[in-house]
Parts: C-alpha cells; structure tokens; sequence
C-alpha cells in the first residue's frame, strides 16, 4: 500500500502529472471535506484544495519519503485552510455564496453538517479528523501541535454539543 | 462518557452529509491542472456565476475526453511531463536549485530531465549520451553518462564490466536512489589520484531494460557524479497507451 504511494510520490516529483492525479484522486475527496468543517463553504473548501495541492506538487522536493505522505499533506491542508480563515476574518463580509448556503440552510432540515457548521473552528477541526479522517488523538495532536489531553477535551466538549444538538433519541 | 454508539452514528452520518463531492472535486482538478501544468491561472471563483462556469468546465472535460476520430491520437504520454522543472540538488553539503529541462528519446521511450545549462543530451546509434556543455580538456578523463537499451541480464551486464575493466574489482548492489536499479560500481584497486576514473553503471529493468554508464573522476565525485544521479532521478520509462 504505502509502495504503491511512495511510487505514484517518486513519479510526481518527476513531472508525472498521471501520477499526481492519482495522489489527488486519492486524497482529494477528503481534503474537500476537511476543509469544508474548518471554513465552511464549499467554495472556499475548493480554493484551500486548490493551494494545498498546488503547494504540495511544488514541495515535493522538501518531502521525506522515509515518512508517512498523509500527516505531511494535512499539516499543508491544515495550514491552508488557517491561512484562508485570517484573510476571510480581516475582509469581514461574508462571501456571497456564504450567504445563500446560510439562507439555504434555515429552509431544510437541520443535518449533521449544518451542526458542526455552529461549533467553533477548534471543535470542528477535531472532530473532523477523528471522525472523517480517521485520525488518532496523538495523530492530531501531533498535526495541530497540541497537548493529547487538549485534543482529547476539545473532542469530549465536541462531541457534546453535537449530542445535545442532534438530540438523546438519536442515541437511543 | 459518551456511547460508542453515539460516536458510530456520528461518524456514519458525517461521512454521509459530506458525500456530495464528485463535482467539486473534479473542478477543484481543473483549476488545479490548470495552474500546475498549462501556465494558465484560474483563480477562485465569483459565487453565482461559479456554478456556470463549472458547469461549461465539466462539459469541456467531458468533450476533450471523447476521442476525436479525424484526428491521429497526438498527445504522447511523455507530454505528460512538464517541459522544465526546478531541482534541488546537494552539492558538497551545499542545497541548489537547478531548472532542468525535459529530454525524450524519441526511438526508445523514455524521458529524462537535463541540466542544460551544464550538460547536453547527445542522440547516437544505440546510445544517448550526457555529456558537459562545455568540454572539459585532454588533461581530464571521459566525464559521461551514457544511455543505452539492453537485453542482457543485470549479471552478464556485471560479466560486461568486469572484462572491460580489468584492473578494478565490481562491486553489486540493488538501490533505490537514483533510481531502482542494479547499481554496479568499479572499484580502483590500490593508491588512487584526483584523476582516477570513477565507473558507475546502472541497470534499470522495466518492460525495457536500460543500462546507464556513468564515467567521471574521482576528485569530480561530488560535483559531475552527484549531477549525473540528480538527472537520472528524473529518468522515466514511458510505456506509450
């Protein structure tokens, strides 16, 4: 498994473009879905991808082989989608898309997403890696530069208020 | 504590909710491909007027994707590779960045990158040769890397080496830098000058097998011998779809 990415990584790094569509067909669908729970707008999920995958080609140089591909891409991604939630705070207006999914939002039911869309960055970005990603707590400790233990009350306060939200019954 | 239960639903339905990505991803590609390899930038999208405009992408993918009977199939694989690259080479415990430009030997199927500020790629009978731009003068041994085709198996390409250099012994090894490849080094016997011929030969087994000669001298090890194996990372065997 890890050969086959390290081959497909070692062709990329060589001009490969096949291979780095498969690297992105790999890791693509999930990157957009990271990046969705941190800014909470699709299009701004694209444009985080967008860079993180850019940025990953061009750095693959500084890439070593010798350890895991996927903490290294998050902690790109990761970095992205931080840097795109700054520039957004200092424009101060929402994105007008933004606006019409907010609209959208107040018309439908009320689904897990749109739940984790009210929790604060922190909350969402924890509980995005355990639960989509499949992360460990020392995984994302490591990749968010956190004490486990933070990581760990950051999950437990997440996840209680996504219970409280979505309501006991569900649990029942 | 919070059931396991809770946590299984939680998950189930996060992954649920998040599903819907084909799209996005296929035009997230597209800008993406876009950027990287054509030069063109497509830059974020405006709300509204995005969702058109994604919509004419995926409908230009899916064309371009139809194979246009008129016309012969002209995109080789090796235009897959991008034209000129940057590369980062380590010479004497010092990083470099290097442009190195796409060479494709027409005949035989593969692409590899060339320093072209330093070095040339000549096309022979039956074999390419790397050679410095600029020469180096009698005073110095052959500095070359040379790329040829082979049927002959990695140990009657060790026997090959063994005759034609007599006097070192031949040392056999599989790596995976700078590529993965028997790796054969001549090893000079006794007291060795500045001026030493340095022997490294590479045989790199595909669909095709490819032995790649690498000649230079011992005081230029870490200058012409680490840019040889920096260009042979970038060599490729290119099977043609």
């Amino acid at each position: 498994m890890f050969d086959k990415e390290g081959r497909l990584l070692r062709k990329a790094k060589k001009g490969d473009q096949r291979a780095f569509k498969k690297i992105y067909d790999k890791y693509a669908g999930y990157a957009l879905r990271t990046a969705y729970a941190i800014t909470k707008n699709d299009s701004d999920a694209s444009d985080v991808v967008q860079e993180t995958f850019i940025k990953v080609y061009r750095h693959l140089d500084s890439y070593d082989p010798g350890r895991e591909f996927k903490p290294w891409f998050y902690r790109i991604l990761l970095n992205e989608s931080r840097r795109l939630l700054a520039k957004r705070k200092k424009r101060e207006i929402p994105a007008e898309d933004e606006l019409f999914e907010r609209a959208a939002e107040t018309s439908g039911d009320t689904g897990v997403r749109e739940i984790l869309d009210e929790l604060d960055e922190h909350h969402r970005t924890v509980l995005t890696l355990k639960y989509l990603e499949g992360f460990s707590e020392k995984e994302i400790a490591d990749l968010l530069e956190l004490n486990v233990n933070t990581v760990k009350s950051r999950l437990f306060k997440a996840r209680k208020k996504m219970r409280e939200r979505i309501g006991g019954a569900d649990d029942e | 504590m919070m059931s396991e239960k809770f946590e299984r639903k939680l998950e189930k339905r996060l992954k649920e909710e998040t599903d819907n990505m084909e799209k996005q991803k296929q035009e997230t590609w597209s800008r993406i491909e876009s950027e990287l390899f054509t030069g063109e930038t497509k830059k974020k999208r405006t709300p509204w007027v995005a969702t058109a405009v994604a919509a004419t992408l995926i409908l230009l993918i899916v064309a371009a994707s139809i194979p246009d009977l008129r016309q012969p199939v002209v995109n080789s694989v090796k235009e897959l590779f991008v034209e000129e690259k940057e590369q980062n080479i380590n010479i004497e415990g010092q990083e470099e960045e290097t442009d190195v430009q796409r060479n494709a030997d027409e005949e035989w199927n593969y692409v590899i990158y060339v320093d072209e500020d330093r070095y040339r790629l000549e096309e022979g009978e039956g074999v390419d040769r790397i050679i410095p731009a600029t020469e180096l003068g009698e005073a110095y041994p052959e500095v070359s890397m040379m790329i040829t085709e082979t049927e002959a198996t990695p140990g009657e390409i060790e026997s090959e080496m063994t005759e034609t250099y007599p006097d070192y012994s031949i040392e056999s090894e599989q790596v995976t830098t700078p590529q993965e490849a028997t790796e054969l080094r001549a090893v000079p016997q006794g007291a060795t000058e500045w001026n030493t011929p340095i022997y490294r030969w590479y045989v790199i087994e595909g669909e095709t097998t490819y032995v790649v000669k690498q000649n230079y001298f011992l005081e230029a090890a870490e200058g012409h011998g680490a840019r040889f194996d920096a260009m042979l990372e970038t060599f490729e065997i290119v099977e043609e779809e």
